[in-house]
């Protein structure tokens, strides 16, 4: 069972950083829409969500916290959004080129809201930064796959 | 909001994902605590559910600080997972009774050479064992990290097996420097589908001894 064929990215290398203390999306992210794809969640085994810094390591600020969203809307997140899951406050100096964030299962009711995006808070402003954010099916995936060039 | 949750209660499966409804529902309880992820491991035999378990803790990021291995025949306590983390030791096991050549007993052993505890004289504080079932066992995350795989392994002799894969962990984990304890407050029920002929069969054997 799959909830689909092709590993689904959120961010590939891109940059995701904040300029304030707020909530910031950078504009490469992809929301998942779980209505509007080939989407289809499945039941029986969990969905993992990866994160973990691209090529450019984070710089500026003192912490960050990334956090995965739920809303009914598509556009971004805001007070409404719901924080299905929150890595805590990460040290900028630990978010080096290469570092996991996270590598963990989604809770089965994810796809109660249509969207889901990824977002960070700092702890000051951070200036660089990039991120590999995408779904799979945790220790059954190839998951390294996602940095190779696909041969299809 | 679900974090990286910091205590994993893994439950080796049979194939077939059967377990207690009882079972299930005391897991679903802990599993609505903000701090516990419960895993299911469905595999066609224990030792590799349980290595399943260690393998999905150790592939998780951020990593869990402590593992409860619990059997899907074995029926906790709402508060046992509460009590055993309580403890802070590395390894804290709790009890169930077992069929050990035809007697009931204890779970845990305090001999090197597996001998359940009898019934009657179960100590009534924590107390150190030197092995156990694995039924019921609460493990700090780094006892993983230090121990070299594999964890859990059956030791055969021709026609029997020699040693179990839980007692295999223990003798590990002490040669490591690891001490295993048992909490005897956290009794657990351990529901077994049992041939009573066969019981019979034992306790005549028995009364010719």
């Amino acid at each position: 069972m799959a909830i689909y064929d092709a590993k689904f990215e959120l961010f590939d290398d891109a940059t995701l950083v904040a300029s304030t203390t707020t909530d910031y999306v950078g504009a490469t992210v992809k929301t998942i829409d779980w209505i509007n794809s080939d989407l289809e969640m499945g039941q029986g085994t969990p969905v993992w969500l990866n994160v973990r810094v691209g090529t450019t390591a984070y710089a500026g600020g003192t912490n960050a916290t990334f956090n995965l969203y739920a809303d009914t809307a598509e556009a971004g997140h805001d007070s409404s959004s719901a924080t299905v899951l929150s890595s805590g406050a990460r040290a900028i100096t630990d978010l080096t080129a290469g570092a996991w964030i996270f590598r963990c299962p989604l809770p089965v009711n994810v796809d109660d809201r249509r969207y889901l995006s990824l977002g960070i808070v700092t702890d000051g402003a951070t200036t660089a930064g990039t991120i590999d954010a995408w779904l799979d099916h945790g220790p059954q995936s190839s998951f390294d796959t996602q940095v190779t060039t696909s041969n299809i | 909001m679900y974090m990286g949750r910091p205590i994993l209660v893994g439950v080796p499966l049979g194939a077939d994902y059967k377990i207690d409804a009882r079972i299930a529902g005391t897991l679903a309880i802990w599993d609505l605590e903000e701090n516990v992820e419960v895993y299911y491991a469905s595999t066609p035999f224990p030792t590799l559910g349980r290595d399943k378990v260690a393998q999905y803790a150790k592939y998780r990021i951020p990593t869990p600080t402590h593992i409860l291995f619990l059997d899907a025949d074995i029926l906790p306590r709402k508060n046992t997972l509460e009590r055993l983390i309580r403890h802070d030791k590395d390894i804290v096991m709790g009890v169930y009774p077992i069929s050990q050549n035809g007697s009931i007993k204890w779970s845990v052993s305090r001999e090197e050479c597996f001998d359940g505890i009898p019934i009657e004289e179960l100590p009534r504080n924590l107390f150190k064992i030197k092995a156990g079932g694995f039924g019921v066992t609460l493990i700090k995350f780094e006892v993983l990290q230090k121990l070299e795989w594999p964890y859990w392994k059956n030791i055969f002799v021709p026609g029997d097996v020699e040693k179990g894969e839980d007692i295999y962990f223990c003798d590990k984990a002490r040669e490591a420097g690891f001490d295993i304890w048992c909490d005897p407050k956290v009794k657990c029920n351990h529901i077994r589908i049992t041939s009573l002929l066969g019981i019979v069969n034992i306790l005549k054997k028995g009364n010719k001894q």
